[in-house]
């Protein structure tokens, strides 16, 4: 169904870059964005490296051309950055469109406020308002200009894909016809501690699919794709040809040892796209470096593809961390970028295979092969598993 | 395709699960209401129930009541809206990270925070691998999700879908939120709202579902999209949180004399509420006459063929129409 979706625009804000030409120079010159903390305030400090955006909210604010940055959450900053750049390059492709939208996503929406005014005496309880997950996509639908209809998936991690099917559904049933989709996360004390409470923090660099991976570095950051019906966009970057959610129903916040959720996502988004598995040249892996996901996607990738013959493959998030609801979005522009520019990224930190998968992730950036095809995976709690493909 | 509502129920503050629409209904002299607690038991384990919040409960009971009406094993898909997810257990992380610096909180609060935590939980139980979204977005929440329920069946990728809304009110909630506008003259509330739409015909059609982010509706223009007039509106059920809410002045003038039906001042407002108006909408159809106590503007309805939900707040506004069949 997805048939005749394109991409008109991208945008993204990560630890690597606060736009799509720096994320690319980072990428390519293999320059990873995690780090000691900075911004965040926490008392885990000096404990672990995060893939923080190395911008204060005031700067942010100054940058997006807003009086204050008192009004808004860094989740609702995030999110406005990337996807005005998203916007203006599908206007700059396509002139202005009559209905256009926002499918956006996030985990914890404006935690980032409230956690430091929750329980603190206050009479200050504007936090309230920006709280709500809604509310950081309602403010970027207006700050965009984009206000025909909005919504919010949440998802967890997975859910920046599970916002670009929403919104491409949105476009085949003209109910608009432009919508700016991906996610965003803020980094959160709450998050930070969340994962931490579940051991799964590397408390050095992640080492996506590597046998002696730790955990992941949580990050923070907003990716967003524009999407256009093919048969009314002029010019366009890559099409949309494929994409599926599917749920693991294993447990609620583990992946299974079969991969079962990821094999039916990445299956069921390749018969959409009437694509051959030969046909994927490469493979943007969810790989967040944890012991459990990277050993459940790289089963599910063993299944799909036949082992020994996985494409090219690789872990963005060893540059950026694991952006939460924001990974999607930011890797979808990531696999767009590897179309256009004919290029794969390395997975950095990485050594030794995983026992048993065989898998071995590119280590070095590939500039000498087309890139037709890229397949992008997202996985979350709750078991959601969602993949979306690519083309040419 | 045509989309039916093949079963339907609700948890709320009267008593609506595994009932019709009730005959009486009472308003609380409290804050804020608290939904009518079902026997969970009937279909989760104690086991479980232990673990879960109050919100993960009644999305649960809620889904499998409507699966077990519809007699259908596994839906073809699970789309959940709520406006502001698992409130309790985010708010007692929260509270154990803040007041004990830091230190370890309870995973399992953290686990359970997370907005698909309920539909994720469904899936488990019923092991099932289907299309799994969840959407928030504050009072469109349960809207969207219908819509995306609805274009999933339409492109013909499942013909039982699971779809409902569902949000929790805590004490501690209703202390923080009191004050905010859109709580101004209203009883906030909690509870849920579950359908199984089916390709399979049924007395209850769903036409559509219609999302209006402009100043004000313009009715004729958005019944015309359904081949409808004002005039063929048989029963219109508005989100009144009183009795002269401005919001709904211009809809009552307009449909005229024909039955009105409020439920927000008896059920409380909140975020999906608009599940339970369309739980109400259903009744109302398939029972083919309506309790007086729901009736605002004391109109009997003569015949009910078409019968419109409308939720109205600030700029934001949804329609949803149910047919006959």
């Amino acid at each position: 169904m997805s048939k005749g979706i394109v991409v008109t625009g991208f945008g993204v804000i990560c630890s690597i870059g606060t736009n799509a030409d720096e994320c690319l120079d980072s990428l390519l010159n293999k320059r990873s964005g995690i780090d000691r903390i900075k911004y965040l305030k926490t008392v885990h400090k000096d404990s672990f490296k995060l893939g923080e955006v190395k911008m204060s909210n005031q700067e942010l604010a100054d940058q997006l051309g807003l009086p204050s940055s008192d009004l808004h959450s860094r989740t609702t900053l995030l999110a406005m950055v990337a996807a005005k750049e998203a916007i203006t390059m599908a206007k700059h492709l396509n002139g202005v469109k009559d209905k256009t939208g926002v499918v956006s996503s996030t985990t914890v929406g404006g935690m980032d406020v409230t956690e430091n005014k929750y329980l603190k005496e206050t009479t200050d309880y504007s936090y309230l308002y920006t709280h709500s997950c809604g509310d950081s996509t309602k403010k970027v639908a207006e700050y965009i200009d984009a206000t025909t209809y909005y919504t919010t998936l949440n998802t967890a991690c997975s859910s920046g894909t599970n916002a670009l099917i929403h919104g491409a559904r949105l476009l085949k049933h003209g109910i608009l016809d432009r919508v700016v989709v991906g996610g965003v996360d803020a980094l959160t004390m709450f998050t930070l501690n969340g994962f931490n409470s579940l051991k799964i923090l590397d408390t050095d660099y992640c080492k996506p699919f590597d046998a002696a991976r730790k955990g992941l570095n949580l990050a923070e950051g907003a990716g967003y794709v524009v999407l256009e019906r093919e048969s009314e966009a002029t010019k366009s970057f890559c099409k949309v040809s494929g994409f599926a959610n599917a749920n693991d129903a294993h447990h609620q916040t583990a992946s299974s040892p079969d991969g079962k959720g990821a094999y039916l996502s990445m299956t069921e988004a390749l018969e959409m796209s009437e694509l051959k598995t030969e046909d994927i040249d490469y493979i943007n892996v969810h790989g967040t470096g944890t012991d459990n996901n990277d050993f459940s996607e790289g089963t599910a990738l063993n299944r799909v593809f036949g082992k020994g013959n996985v494409p090219s493959f690789s872990s963005t998030k060893s540059y950026t961390g694991h952006t939460l609801a924001g990974a999607a979005g930011i890797e979808s522009v990531f696999s767009v970028l590897a179309i256009v520019n004919n290029v794969m990224y390395p997975n950095l930190n990485f050594k030794t295979p995983i026992e048993d998968l065989d898998l071995v992730p590119l280590t070095e950036v590939v500039k000498d092969k087309e890139v037709k095809n890229v397949l992008s995976n997202s996985f979350g709690f709750g078991g959601n598993n969602s993949t979306v493909i690519f083309s040419e | 395709m045509d989309i039916y509502i093949k079963s339907s129920d609700s948890i709320s503050a009267q008593l609506s699960f595994e009932s019709g629409l009730p005959s009486t209904h009472e308003t609380t002299e409290e804050a804020f209401y608290n939904c009518i607690k079902p026997e969970y038991k009937k279909y989760i384990s104690p086991k479980l129930l232990r673990r879960m919040s109050p919100i993960i409960r009644n999305g649960v009971a809620c889904s499998l009541s409507v699966l077990n009406k519809a007699n259908l094993e596994q839906p073809d898909a699970i789309i959940v809206g709520t406006a502001l997810g698992c409130l309790r257990d985010t708010t007692s992380f929260l509270t154990q990270l803040i007041e004990e610096n830091e230190e370890l909180p309870n995973p399992t609060y953290f686990i359970q925070s997370t907005h698909n935590t309920i539909a994720g939980q469904i899936a488990l139980l019923l092991t099932c691998h289907s299309y799994n979204f969840t959407f928030s977005q504050m009072h469109n929440s349960f809207e969207t999700a219908l819509l995306d329920a609805q274009m999933l069946m339409l492109d013909e990728k499942a013909n039982n879908v699971l779809v409902g809304g569902v949000d929790e009110m805590s004490e501690n909630t209703f202390n923080l939120i009191k004050d905010l506008d859109c709580y101004k003259n209203t009883k906030p509330g909690e509870g849920a709202g579950f359908f199984i739409l089916s390709s399979e015909e049924s007395p209850v059609k769903l036409e559509g579902v219609k999302i209006i982010n402009e100043p004000a509706i313009d009715f004729e223009k958005e019944l015309q999209q359904f081949g409808l007039t004002p005039e063929d509106v048989d029963v219109v059920i508005g989100g009144d949180n009183f009795a002269d809410d401005k919001a709904y002045t211009d809809a009552n003038n307009l449909f005229g004399n024909i039955s009105y039906v409020w439920y927000k001042p008896f059920m409380g407002e909140f975020g999906t509420v608009s599940a339970i108006a369309l739980w109400m909408a259903t009744k109302v159809i398939e029972e083919k006459e309506i309790p007086d106590c729901w009736i605002k503007n004391g109109v009997k309805p003569d015949g009910i063929a078409n019968v419109l939900v409308i939720n109205s707040v600030g700029n934001e506004h949804s329609l949803m129409l149910l047919k006959a069949k």
